[in-house]
């Protein structure tokens, strides 16, 4: 039955990574940024949650994703709008510049000693279902991704903003010749890409209880490869790729010996690598990522 | 009309205006106190790093974020050929006999260290070779993070978290300032060379170059080594001048401050990275004092930790967004005639790039 157990950890911790990845491939489908500040967004809305705590948990989390979501749209207002259109490598800059004001302000006004905070405690128990013991929290994960997913997944392909928003990726300024408004629908990702880094924090911070200002690398690192292991742009193929990552870290840990079992995420990233060099393009290259003269 | 020897004082007057500009940086930097002394010695350790940096990402239009890689192994190699046998046998007992027994010079080490991380360099080719762009710094991200991981872990070699200590005080001003020369005496030949000017074309136009017989994956490739041998011999110096490290020195931080000095100079000219790298010095130095806490008249202001990294933030993202290819724009200092000529030249050949520096953004 350890099996069963194996697979809903995969699926759960798939499922958060394929929540932070999702993250970026929105906004990098649209403007071509990869958003290193992605991972600020998770902790801000970490840091929120030491403050949101004591309200009821509705409430809390409805706060948290308005403050991600919020500094998302502030994020880009500020610092993104003006490089818009700019080449590439300026664009990752910017936002690596954004990553590390963000994180030296936290620093600088809270202090980079992680603070521990315990929200919704109740998920940590544990249910039985005959042989197979799971934390409640895990279920959690498993439910929220997936509905979360679905729901961006119904809102890109069943309403106009969702056409737009696909449109605008495909070919943004053919888009914008057939009056899409490019400053709604870039904001518009970045409110979706916010209010998943909020849920990314949420979970997480569920499951670890500590709050520090570097808590956004990890999940954003897996969030990175897994956009650029799905084929940059596609939305699907960074959501698989978030999956399969969750699966491939999973079978690492039970699979490795005890003595190799610390290089777990060095293997993990081998063997994107590895995946890499044989298909340059990732597993599901999407038209931008191909050559254009 | 112009002769052959001008055109050459020309053509040699960039790396020269440089080295004479560093040679008076690390003048200043003896003239005052020890704590000085080190800090310009760091410096120019980063400008070495930089210059590394700037050899690939400057020439090839690749940013990458697995550079410090190179640092973190040219660091560890450097530490563990100069740790005294004796004190090697105390701290790291489990380390190979023959590895213990390594007592190599100052001087040697350096340059084996920058000779590893260039062998460490070919063996990650193969990603430059088949990627490009966003994709590329990736891929470079998660080899930093491979190699962050392996020397956590590899606690018989590395001491793994713990610090490695006992690396003898090796690197003075002397010797920072001598590399830093190296270095960008380097970096100038390697870009005018005709592998670095086919490497150019490919970073202007990777169609047209393709097209006129550039074999893109070689030039990436000889970037890559001579890039990974100056990173590393900088992590060799780094060490040598800190005496311990520790694999979090080598990661997500450095990555920052290197490329944000590279960016705020300009990260398509080699005058780019000495120039940020001095900036961002300037910058530090004048935050060192915030750091600490000070008072205005009846106003205190606390310590704040973090503070010149956020300095450093603030004026790289201000840069970005007013002259996004950095304070000289992609230009390198020179005695162009035209330019103000003769002795004035390389002042008012800097200025002239300030004014003239602003790119053309594309639509």
């Amino acid at each position: 039955m350890i099996y069963i157990q194996h697979v809903i950890n995969a699926v759960s911790l798939g499922g958060l990574f394929a929540l932070a990845a999702l993250g970026l491939a929105l906004i990098f489908g649209i403007m071509r940024l990869i958003n290193f500040a992605h991972g600020e967004l998770i902790m801000a809305a970490a840091y929120g949650l030491l403050v949101f705590k004591n309200f009821p948990w509705p409430l809390m989390i409805i706060l948290t994703l308005l403050l991600a979501g919020g500094l998302a749209v502030a994020m880009e207002r500020l610092a993104f709008r003006p490089v818009r259109g700019a080449e590439p490598a300026t664009l990752l800059m910017t936002s690596f510049f954004v990553s590390s004001l963000l994180q030296n302000s936290t620093i600088v006004a809270v202090s980079s000693t992680p603070k521990g905070v315990s929200i919704l405690p109740g998920l940590l128990e544990s249910v039985t279902f005959g042989d197979v013991v799971v934390q409640k929290l895990d279920l959690v994960t498993v439910g929220v991704s997936f509905v979360l997913l679905a729901g961006i997944a119904v809102l890109l392909t069943k309403t106009l903003v969702g056409l737009q928003m696909r449109a605008a990726s495909e070919n943004f300024s053919m888009a914008r010749l057939l009056r899409v408004r490019a400053n709604s629908v870039i904001a518009t990702a970045f409110v979706l890409s916010g209010v998943l880094a909020g849920t990314v924090a949420i979970l997480l911070l569920a499951r670890t209880g500590v709050a520090f200002p570097s808590i956004g690398l990890q999940p954003l690192l897996i969030g990175f490869v897994a956009t650029v292991l799905g084929g940059m742009g596609s939305l699907r193929g960074a959501v698989t790729a978030g999956y399969l990552l969750g699966g491939i870290t999973v079978a690492l840990q039970a699979g490795l010996p005890a003595g190799l079992a610390d290089y777990r995420d060095a293997f993990l990233f081998s063997a994107v690598l590895g995946i890499l060099l044989w298909r340059p393009d990732g597993l599901w290259p999407t038209k931008l990522t191909g050559e254009r003269a | 009309m112009r002769t052959r020897v001008t055109r050459l004082t020309i053509g040699l007057s960039t790396p020269v205006i440089l080295t004479v500009s560093v040679a008076i940086f690390a003048a200043i930097g003896s003239a005052f106190s020890a704590g000085f002394e080190a800090r310009v010695s760091l410096t120019l350790v980063w400008m070495v790093i930089v210059i590394g940096l700037y050899t690939f990402i400057g020439n090839s239009g690749i940013v990458s974020f697995g550079h410090i890689a190179f640092m973190a192994i040219g660091a560890y190699a450097y530490g563990l050929m100069t740790i005294p046998p004796m004190v090697k046998r105390t701290i790291l007992p489990e380390l190979p006999t023959v590895m213990q027994d390594l007592d190599v010079p100052t001087l040697p080490a350096t340059i084996l260290a920058g000779l590893i991380a260039a062998v460490f360099a070919v063996v990650i080719s193969p990603l430059v070779r088949r990627l490009s762009g966003i994709a590329a710094a990736i891929a470079l991200f998660a080899v930093l993070t491979i190699v962050n991981v392996v020397i956590g872990e590899a606690e018989a070699i590395t001491r793994g978290h713990a610090v490695l200590t006992g690396i003898p005080f090796s690197t003075g001003l002397g010797g920072t300032l001598g590399w830093g020369v190296v270095a960008i005496c380097s970096a100038w030949w390697f870009q005018n060379s005709r592998s670095g000017l086919r490497l150019r074309a490919s970073r202007e136009d990777e169609f047209a170059a393709r097209a006129a017989g550039v074999s893109i994956p070689r030039e990436r490739i000889r970037a890559l080594i001579v890039s990974g041998f100056f990173v590393g011999v900088g992590g060799a110096l780094f060490a040598g001048l800190l005496g311990s490290i520790s694999p979090t020195a080598f990661f997500i931080g450095v990555t920052f401050t290197t490329l944000a000095m590279l960016v705020i100079g300009g990260m398509r000219s080699l005058t780019g990275a000495v120039l940020g790298t001095a900036t961002v010095f300037v910058g530090t130095e004048l935050l060192r004092r915030a750091e600490k806490g000070f008072d205005i008249s009846a106003l205190h202001v606390p310590p704040r930790a973090g503070l010149q990294l956020l300095g450093v933030a603030a004026l790289g993202l201000i840069v970005l967004l007013v002259r996004p290819r950095g304070l000289t724009g992609g230009r390198e200092v020179s005695l162009r005639p035209g330019q103000g000529a003769r002795a004035a030249g390389a002042l008012s050949g800097l200025a002239g790039m300030l004014r003239r520096g602003r790119p053309e953004r594309r639509p």
